[in-house]
């Protein structure tokens, strides 16, 4: 389509993974010179790119979802990954590599093709930190015993920790909120489900989040607390080690990661 | 409790094993808790270790006098031993808060080596009875009675006996109280139980046989406390992944934490070849490598400046240059700078196209270091001259940088994936 030149669209979506889908669909149906897709609220408008709104469409996007996951179930889900990163210019490249899968019969392993290697690093970096916060949740027990947590992750993964949180909880109510964009993952009575939630009502530190601990429960977080000093052993301290595994963004919402000790102290004589 | 705690896990810490991978148990009806096969880290350490597992002693009362061991009995410390509802309480309340996968449970030998394991296994039996499928490892106790071994692995996922010192000699001079054999009866049965397990499907029944320690069995040897060099460490954890069937193999750099004129005086940790013996591990586990390849008589320890798989390549020059594009992946995983996902994602990569010098980068290939060992087209053969002399000096210049990334391989479970 390189030959169209200045007349190729953008293809405008509501910026959900469904409108990427129904765009991509939008874009085979009409057989539509498209340049690349972006969420409409992101998008600078250019005098010399002609744009097209796709309104989201639930029917369409399954067609294009059930199309590639039939063929590539492992590919499907390193598309939706790499969507979640919200990187820039993902969807572009999402977009070029699914009009080659589809178009083309290319693979989607065909990890050398420069748009597959960058859908594969994104959903990659997404997977990591799913993978990482699966470990990061921190519930406190409120009064009523419901389990609460908030994360504030890079990418758009809270949805992501349902199924895991579900098989290990299932009788449990929980609720793990993300505070950057107003997400909440509740579980109740064997259901999951997102929720949008108002991030003003959300906690910011872990000193917050301790806040909606029931009084009484105070002792298992001071308990954890104690357990993390003595399980390092003081002669093989390496915070370097500790910081790269355990990167500073993450400290937020940990308790055991909360100096007691002011940041500068050590320059204070 | 809260001192109970601090004394029980700080006398728990120098067991570094700290995995919660390899199994796969289901959340029990009713209960809580379940098996990622991959293991989770929910914090890491001052030092840097990931933090997996409530790892934690039952009791640091211990009969015997070992010179290495900060729990011996001739040592004035605190000492504290909890209940099993204690332990069982903590393990609950701090799984349920997602801090933990599960609970590391290990002993000192307070009474006979059948009451300290019988202690481990109510433990064990307690969780699992109050509907609780999260990890759980437990130390089996050396001298203990192989019926109490096989209920401990009903209950748990893994199971661990501690070699500690890697040659009988060394241990009856550290430990006289202890010997080779009683360390290798429980790990003879904890083998058996896992082999029973597999070999019987229970074809009849229909029902699934019990599972048995279904992440297997590891161990631990102490580093640097003893002569033994790299050549017998090796040779012993290779005979033990081999002949027993181990997991794991946990090498623990000595720390001084007794006074005592069998032991030497260290300013620090030996670190440096702790870190070495993983990277040694780690060929034997994942890139195929066998123990005679890494360290022989000619070469009995592992070189300090290099990774062992660096310095097997400068020994081995007609190994190389490696076509990427054609070469098998067991080679592949022989260049020095390429991990096992790099060498996967070559092998998947050029069944679509030529791998080029410009994508490597982006599979996750340490260029600087593979570069000299690679053949690929683009490329110039700058270093057809592969003697060993003329590449070391590159691979030095890098070295800083391999070790920070090795380093930080090491005890992270999601790496641990394949074990």
């Amino acid at each position: 389509m390189a030959e169209l030149g200045t007349t190729a669209l953008r293809l405008l979506t509501d910026g959900s993974f469904e409108g990427l889908l129904t765009a991509v669909f939008e874009a085979f149906r009409l057989r539509l010179p498209v340049a690349g897709i972006a969420a409409e609220d992101l998008y600078l408008p250019s005098l010399l790119e002609p744009t097209r709104n796709v309104a989201s469409d639930p029917e369409k996007a399954q067609r294009v979802w059930t199309a590639l996951a039939e063929r590539d179930a492992t590919g499907a889900a390193m598309v939706r990954a790499a969507f979640l990163s919200g990187l820039p210019g993902i969807e572009d490249a999402l977009w070029r590599a699914l009009q080659k899968f589809f178009a083309q019969g290319l693979s989607l392993r065909a990890i050398l093709d420069e748009d597959i290697q960058t859908v594969y690093q994104a959903a990659w970096k997404v997977q990591g930190e799913i993978h990482t916060f699966l470990g990061l949740v921190r519930f406190e027990n409120a009064s009523d015993g419901t389990l609460v947590a908030v994360i504030a992750p890079d990418y758009d993964i809270v949805a992501a920790l349902g199924p895991h949180f579900s098989r290990r909880f299932p009788e449990e109510t929980w609720m793990i909120a993300d505070s950057k964009r107003g997400l909440c993952l509740c579980h109740q009575e064997g259901i999951t489900e997102l929720r949008h939630c108002d991030p003003a009502h959300l906690p910011r530190t872990a000193q917050d989040v301790a806040q909606l601990a029931a009084p009484e429960d105070v002792r298992w977080q001071e308990l954890w607390k104690s357990y993390y000093r003595s399980v390092g052993i003081a002669e093989r301290r390496n915070p370097q080690l500790m910081a790269r595994n355990l990167p500073r963004k993450y400290w937020q919402y940990l308790p055991e990661r909360q100096t007691t000790m002011p940041e500068w102290g050590a320059f204070v004589r | 409790m809260q001192k109970k705690l601090a004394i029980l896990s700080a006398a728990a810490k120098y067991d570094v094993s700290c995995s919660s991978s390899g199994s796969r148990r289901n959340t029990p009806t009713g209960g809580m808790g379940n098996a990622a096969y991959s293991g989770i880290c929910h914090s890491f350490a001052e030092d840097g270790r990931c933090i997996s597992l409530l790892k934690i002693l039952f009791s640091n009362v211990c009969r015997y006098d070992c010179a290495y061991c900060a729990n011996r009995r001739t040592n004035d410390i605190p000492r504290a031993t909890f209940t099993v509802r204690e332990v069982v309480d903590l393990t609950l309340e701090f799984y349920r808060r997602n801090l933990i996968e599960g609970l590391f449970l290990s002993s000192g030998v307070f009474g006979s080596p059948d009451a300290v394991m019988e202690a481990l296994v109510r433990v064990a039996a307690t969780l699992r009875q109050e509907g609780f499928g999260g990890y759980i490892h437990l130390k089996a106790i050396p001298g203990a009675s192989p019926e109490l071994i096989r209920r401990a692995g009903l209950h748990a996922d893994r199971l661990s006996v501690n070699i500690e010192i890697p040659s009988e000699d060394s241990l009856k001079r550290l430990a006289p109280e202890k010997d080779f054999a009683s360390v290798l009866a429980p790990m003879g049965s904890i083998r058996q139980g896992i082999l029973e397990q597999k070999g019987e499907p229970h074809r009849r029944s229909r029902t699934p046989a019990p599972l048995f320690a279904p992440a297997g069995q590891t161990t631990q040897l102490i580093v640097g406390a003893t002569p033994e060099n790299d050549l017998h460490i090796l040779k012993l954890a290779s005979g033990l992944y081999h002949g027993q069937g181990l997991k794991r193999v946990y090498y623990s750099g000595y720390i001084p934490v007794n006074r005592d004129v069998r032991l030497p005086t260290l300013s620090a940790p030996p670190l440096l070849r702790e870190n070495r013996l993983y990277q040694a591990d780690w060929l034997m586990r994942f890139y195929k490598f066998t123990v005679d390849e890494i360290v022989d008589p000619l070469h009995p320890d592992l070189d300090p400046e290099l990774d062992p798989k660096a310095a097997w390549a400068l020994r081995h020059p007609e190994a190389f240059p490696v076509d990427l594009n054609h070469a098998d992946y067991e080679t592949i995983l022989r260049v020095p700078g390429i991990g096992v996902r790099s060498a996967q994602r070559i092998v998947t990569g050029r069944r679509y196209g030529t791998v080029r010098l410009e994508h490597l980068k982006r599979l996750g290939v340490a260029l600087k270091r593979a570069i000299p060992f690679l053949q690929l087209p683009g490329a110039l053969p700058s270093f057809r001259d592969l003697r060993p002399e003329r590449i070391r000096p590159l691979l030095l210049s890098s070295r800083s940088r391999i070790e920070s990334t090795q380093l930080s391989l090491f005890d992270t479970p999601l790496l641990l994936s394949h074990g």
